[in-house]
């Protein structure tokens, strides 16, 4: 019972709080008036939002289906018995050891287009004046390349702990067989490591959609806000404008897409579950 | 015998008591963003600082908490809410009228009464709002213009003094490798960049960016000039490069340290510091350019104010913390580590006679002949957000500035409607 009464503290006292907050006026962090779903509607007719939303979705997307290939491949040549390879797996982790906000100062040095070493190299290649961040038409995709850098050394390490668990004797099967390589990756290796595939997916898409350190110090939401996340709108209502129920509001579409992301892809692991 | 014997031990025994019930400290609560004696020149000169309050008033005790100075606002209103704030805390500017509004700071006046009203650099009610005096400032600061002497001189410009001088210099300065006239309108860092450039360039052009309700002025043809500036600086003089969009204080400072960025507008708190870490005697500072020739730029004077929380425990030990703060003889120690003094008495230190304080004079000179304090609505960082998508309109995609700047006053004061 009271390991009960402290998980439902943790867990759900602040969910019901944010729920509470985005049905009130708030002054400061001062709950006033009961508005109900104002909040809410009030989202549903923001163009503002529903830009972010659709940001939010290509973000986080983007840097998924960059990061998990990138992992998986990483972790399928980290697990053959390559020369160096504790100095490789060693290497490889590196950027995942950095904050995000390191992350961020880091890559916007390298990007700086005074003076950043992109800039040197372009300008040694007679290319000038080229600007990076500062494009709204390439900001979004500069963030999730600059995310994926970051992210991919953590599904890399959970796929090579997987795949370590993959029995010798499948792959010998397979070879058996007939089955190329690409072959036993799909029909063995794939299938084998499905749950912890599908974990990870879940565990990034959630971490990538609630981003906003990396965001923030890279673009604080712009250029034209075309890197405005919902959660970077959820920080910037929250702790720089004080609108705190706008922010629970936000907040709270942030909490459901998680919750719809998970259950979409538990789904898909228990319909596809083979092992 | 024996009771004179024991009278005598008890008398022993309180001696050793008493003296240190009497003395029982206060312990004030205090946030600043350096931590005292961190090695730093502002830190060390807090440690020497705490160092003589304690040495004054032995029965006050200062414990230092440190905060990111972004944290300050957040902290504060969080602590009034909950009914707990530090006994004092540094404030920016900016931040005043937000505070003042959450209600996380208490007015000063009943301790104020007695100070020396005259002795300071801007007027008294500088930092009075709604006839109540809040804050004390502790050091100050106003954006000016800064420039590389070295690359001025090797293109053969003067240094410009009006923003049509400024374009026509910069754009012959600029090239692939250094910009000519750098400034920032990226929505990162909360935008204080293009904050602090926007406010001083509405007064420069003769306006005012609010109205009393804390309203954007509509029809405000002093924004619009501003936003012109911009349009030309990045369009018709190629003074300045798309990269501005990406540029916030620290990339400004970083260009002007190196050398790729001639000249551009940044705080005077920044000037020692880029000198120090690298751009030495090639950097000077110059007023801010005007908008008509022989008529010196007003600036909007800006820093860190010392207040007291709402719920401060020791009021009394506070006031006697910030009064010994905001004294001269104490901003004579952080002067000595880049601060400029806001008290006139401070500059009679026979420190400012020297060399090494030389710019030091010439700012508080500027700030006493120019010197103004701006008033911000609580909005201002929202304020400053929309801002910045406003001018980043106008560098990348050519927007008038007119109706750019119409825009920006539009979604602000709509932005005040809604959202609570």
């Amino acid at each position: 019972m009271p390991s009960l009464a402290i998980v439902f503290t943790i867990s759900f006292y602040p969910i019901y709080y944010a729920v509470d907050i985005s049905l009130h006026e708030t002054r400061f962090l001062q709950k006033q008036a009961f508005v109900g779903l104002e909040q809410y509607t009030r989202l549903i007719r923001d163009s503002e939002f529903l830009r972010a939303l659709l940001i939010s979705l290509k973000y986080a997307i983007g840097s998924l289906v960059l990061t998990l290939p990138i992992g998986m491949l990483f972790a399928l040549l980290l697990n053959r018995p390559i020369r160096f390879r504790a100095a490789f797996r060693t290497i490889l982790i590196i950027p995942w050891t950095l904050s995000q906000a390191v992350t961020a100062s880091l890559w916007m040095w390298i990007f700086n287009p005074s003076y950043g070493p992109v800039k040197y190299l372009l300008g040694q290649l007679g290319v000038s004046q080229v600007v990076f961040v500062s494009n709204p038409d390439w900001a979004l995709t500069i963030l999730v390349l600059v995310n994926t850098w970051m992210t991919y050394p953590f599904p890399m390490v959970l796929f090579l702990a997987a795949l370590q668990t993959v029995p010798l004797e499948l792959y010998e099967a397979a070879r058996i067989d007939g089955c190329s390589a690409s072959a036993s990756f799909r029909r063995v290796t794939l299938p084998y490591i499905r749950s912890t595939v599908m974990s990870t997916a879940i565990m990034l898409t959630l971490q990538f959609f609630n981003m906003v350190t990396l965001i923030y110090v890279m673009t604080g939401g712009g250029p034209l806000g075309t890197t405005e996340t919902l959660t970077m709108r959820v920080f910037l209502d929250g702790f720089f404008n004080f609108r705190v129920a706008a922010a629970a509001a936000v907040g709270m579409v942030v909490f459901l897409l998680n919750i719809v992301f998970s259950l979409s892809y538990i789904r898909v692991l228990r319909q596809a579950e083979l092992y | 015998m024996w009771l004179i014997r024991t009278v005598l031990c008890g008398l022993a025994i309180l001696s050793l008591v008493v003296p240190a019930t009497v003395r029982a400290e206060t312990e004030i609560v205090y946030w600043d963003f350096f931590k005292p004696g961190d090695g730093s020149p502002r830190g060390n000169a807090l440690a020497e600082n705490l160092k003589r309050f304690q040495a004054k008033y032995p029965d006050i005790s200062v414990k230092v908490e440190v905060l990111r100075f972004a944290e300050v606002e957040s902290k504060l209103i969080q602590g009034s809410a909950a009914g707990s704030t530090p006994d004092v805390a540094r404030v920016y500017s900016y931040a005043l009228p937000l505070h003042i509004s959450a209600e996380s700071i208490q007015p000063l006046d009943r301790f104020a009464e007695k100070m020396d009203k005259s002795d300071w650099l801007l007027p008294w009610n500088s930092t009075v709002f709604a006839g109540k005096k809040f804050a004390l400032p502790a050091e100050h600061r106003f954006f000016t213009l800064l420039y590389r002497k070295d690359l001025l001189e090797k293109a053969g410009v003067k240094v410009p003094t009006t923003w049509d001088e400024m374009c026509q210099a910069a754009g012959k300065i600029n090239s692939p490798q250094v910009m000519g006239y750098a400034f920032g309108v990226s929505q990162a860092s909360a935008a204080y960049y293009l904050l602090e450039w926007a406010e001083n360039m509405i007064i420069t052009a003769g306006g005012q960016l609010f109205d009393e309700k804390g309203r954007a002025n509509v029809n405000n043809a002093a924004g619009r000039k501003f936003f012109q500036v911009i349009a030309d600086l990045a369009g018709k003089c190629k003074a300045s490069g798309q990269a501005v969009v990406q540029f916030t204080y620290n990339e400004i400072h970083e260009g002007l340290k190196t050398g790729t960025i001639a000249m551009a507008g940044l705080g005077t708190h920044r000037y020692q510091t880029i000198r120090a870490e690298g751009a030495g005697e090639n950097l000077h500072w110059a007023p801010p350019p005007s908008f008509e020739k022989g008529k010196q730029a007003p600036v909007n004077v800006i820093g860190w104010n010392l207040v007291m929380g709402k719920y401060a425990k020791h009021p009394e030990a506070a006031w006697k913390f910030m009064e010994f703060m905001a004294s001269p003889e104490t901003q004579v120690i952080t002067a000595r580590a880049g601060e400029t003094p806001s008290r006139k008495s401070a500059y009679k230190d026979p420190w400012f006679q020297t060399s090494e304080a030389k710019v030091m004079r010439e700012w508080s000179e500027y700030i006493i002949k120019n010197g103004r304090s701006g008033r911000y609505p609580t909005g201002w960082l929202e304020f400053g957000q929309i801002l910045a998508q406003g001018a980043q309109a106008v560098v990348l995609k050519g927007v008038a500035s007119g109706k750019a700047w119409d825009d920006v006053v539009e979604r602000y004061n709509k932005s005040l409607e809604g959202k609570k």
